[in-house]
């Protein structure tokens, strides 16, 4: 039946899936690339920074204890304040109040501030493009919307999705090769790409649905107070209390009195809106290992009593969709084999991004329309990309570098190998951007290790071999396109 | 059934599953159409039948994610395993499958850019407009229907979706004309349904 789609529907629906991909597609390959990295995102954290200690579970009463450590050491209470417990994948504890983040040891003893310039700068990226807030996030949103009717606009271009499902011929013309390689990889990841690209279209878009929606629906004293009640009959309300100082709400007996009542679950943030005061809210974010779901909150009281719950994981079923959407799409749901799995999916995808505009430039070279000048541009982008992360992740890592001069560094990095590129286009520089990549990777894992700051831990270690296996496949690739040259 | 067992069943239906449908596709190829439909039949059916002991092992929705995870990648080295069986590249013409053609209809009087660029607006802004428009509409009309949880999960995903069926009719190759009366109709509809819900209706 789908090889009997209308050749005049397919030609036309081709036509729109060249359009829209060819608009996306140098941010969305930069997209792709960042998010395939920050799969890993906990793993480079705690790489980043390797001598904090870790365990597998905190003690209640340590937990309290880092609370009041670090409220005693804030000039003012913080209105946001929330502790990391130790979970699978990051089995470290953390303090957060409002901007200050410190790691602390078994007993609840503060220690290093939290510094992550890497995994920070890769969050900026991929949640935001490193533009500012709402804009960035509502950028990354349109690209997630395009991704998605990039998947259906070309499924419904592919009459012979079926007939071709298992072929792929890699020995054959450059466009043979492209055409199978993006048909082929587009269809089977075709879950992967709807599902990444559908929530985080759906994440990135939901501020500016609040900011036209609310100030209609909700009646609030301003649109910024509208704005924060939009989201509450999902994720709960935050009330605003007495602001007069009082003890700090018991955590310790409130974990301990959550591990009693819901036992199938793993408790991973304890959070507080306006603690030690009156009117002090606090609640247990707990993951559930066996659903889809992030977690679920659940509230207590100032002596420890679990009074309720939002509902993410047993509530309305918008809420559990919504809730579910978080793990789907960033590979937080069945620990580092979902990681590693969705790390090579978003590698493909990445493959999928790159062939398209590689079978449109072939198509022009054929039709005699080549464009030299953007072929150079566009390998800049597909080879430039993974050199100008390398570049971050070696001034973070050795330099420790800030967020302002990382993101700097990337975009101005990127830009002068597109000009190069395409000033130099007759000179084919991908096996030049590989090698590169090789070497900074290679040398900011040597200069890590070999740091005092670094102690050879099970984690550090795979790290170092993964990172390591990276640089030599970026040497093999560089040494493939350097006998390649002049082709796609 | 424990979880190593389940674990092993599901793995076991799901690569019998995608197996089957390879065979399906190999039968296809050679023209044996009843051993093709049979195959078909059996390898999709294992495919549904690993969900149970993915459940199993997973949680309700969550197995279901890991096992349709599995399906992707056995089917991916299933390709990849082809690609590595393909012969040597021989000499001879470039060019595969449909050519994005332009239809004689939808080529207009207008030059590249400005039509590139109403393309962008048709795409960018209007389309953007028009599905927030449907968004509002559709919050308005759910109001005291459905649970407020409901309600806003369902606005929260109506706008991607619309906006993104809006960009792929905004880019479909027919004539630009008719491109733009759709899209600026279905604004015009949802303008006067939203008005409508903001001054008649159930907003704040």
């Amino acid at each position: 039946m789908w090889s009997r789609l209308p050749t005049r529907f397919v030609a036309r629906m081709l036509h729109g899936h060249s359009v829209l991909g060819l608009a996306a597609s140098a941010l969305l390959y930069i997209l792709c690339l960042s998010g395939t990295v920050m799969v890993f995102h906990d793993e480079f954290a705690r790489w980043e920074q390797p001598g904090i200690p870790e365990f597998e579970t905190a003690a209640p009463h340590a937990v309290h204890a880092a609370a009041e450590n670090a409220i005693a050491r804030v000039d003012e209470r913080p209105h946001h304040f929330f502790l990391g417990l130790p979970v699978d994948g990051m089995p470290r504890l953390s303090v957060t109040a409002d901007e200050s983040s410190w790691y602390a040891d078994a007993d609840g003893n503060l220690l290093d501030p939290v510094q992550h310039d890497w995994a920070e700068f890769l969050e900026n990226l991929h949640y935001y493009l490193t533009l500012p807030g709402v804009l960035g996030l509502t950028v990354v949103g349109i690209l997630g919307m395009l991704m998605t009717a990039l998947v259906f606009s070309g499924v419904l271009s592919h009459p012979s999705l079926f007939r071709d499902a298992f072929k792929l011929r890699l020995g054959a013309s450059a466009r043979v090769r492209e055409a199978d390689l993006h048909n082929r990889l587009s269809v089977w990841g075709a879950p992967f790409h709807l599902v990444i690209a559908f929530t985080g279209g759906a994440i990135g878009l939901a501020s500016v649905v609040a900011l036209c929606l609310a100030p209609v629906f909700i009646e609030a004293d301003d649109s910024t107070a509208a704005f924060e009640q939009f989201f509450e009959p999902i994720f709960g309300e935050e009330i605003e209390g007495n602001k007069e100082a009082a003890p700090l709400a018991d955590i310790s007996t409130a974990l301990e009195n959550f591990t009693e009542q819901y036992p199938g679950t793993a408790p991973w943030y304890v959070s507080f809106h306006d603690p030690a005061t009156v009117g002090q809210s606090a609640e247990i974010l707990a993951k559930h290992p066996r659903r889809l779901v992030y977690g679920d909150n659940y509230y207590f009281d100032q002596f420890g009593n679990i009074t309720g719950n939002t509902g993410l994981s047993d509530g309305a079923i918008g809420q559990q969709v919504v809730a579910s959407m978080y793990p789907l799409h960033f590979g937080s749901f069945g620990g580092i084999t979902v990681k590693i799995i969705y790390g090579v999916l978003g590698l493909l995808s990445c493959v999928v991004v790159a062939s398209g505009v590689n079978i449109w430039l072939l198509k022009r070279r054929q039709r005699g329309r080549p464009a030299p000048v953007l072929e150079r541009a566009w390998h800049a982008i597909v080879w430039g990309t993974p050199m100008c992360l390398a570049v971050v992740l070696a001034i973070t890592i050795i330099a420790g570098a800030s967020l302002p001069v990382s993101t700097g560094t990337f975009w101005s990095s990127l830009l002068l190998l597109i000009a190069v590129a395409a000033v130099k286009w007759k000179h084919d520089f991908r096996s030049a951007w590989s090698f590169s990549t090789a070497a900074l990777v290679l040398a900011t894992v040597v200069l890590h290790a070999a740091s005092d700051s670094a102690p050879m831990t099970f984690l550090t270690i795979g790290m170092n071999i993964v990172l390591l296996a990276l640089a030599v496949v970026m040497t093999m690739t560089g040494f493939v396109q350097s006998r390649r040259k002049h082709q796609v | 059934m424990s979880s190593i067992a389940s674990l092993l069943l599901a793995s076991l239906l799901t690569l019998a599953g995608i197996a089957g449908v390879r065979l399906a596709w190999h039968c296809g190829r050679a023209g044996r159409r009843q051993q093709q439909r049979l195959c078909r039949f059996i390898g999709w059916g294992l495919l549904v039948l690993s969900l149970w002991p993915w459940m199993a092992f997973g949680g309700t929705d969550r197995g279901v994610a890991l096992a349709v995870m599995v399906m992707m990648l056995a089917g991916m080295l299933l390709v990849a395993w082809a690609g590595w069986c393909a012969p040597a590249r021989r000499n001879g013409r470039n060019g595969n499958g449909r050519e994005t053609s332009l239809d004689a209809t939808s080529q207009s009087a207008l030059g590249a850019a400005p039509r590139r660029f109403l393309v962008f607006l048709l795409a960018g802004p209007l389309s953007a407009s028009t599905a927030m428009l449907m968004t509002l509409s559709l919050n308005g009309f759910l109001q005291d229907a459905i649970s407020a949880a409901n309600q806003l999960a369902s606005v929260l995903l109506c706008f991607p979706v619309a906006w993104m069926l809006l960009a792929m009719l905004a880019s479909y190759d027919m004539p630009l004309r008719r491109r733009s009366a759709a899209i600026v109709t279905l604004f015009c509809v949802s303008l006067a349904s939203s008005a409508w819900i903001v001054f008649a209706g159930g907003a704040a």
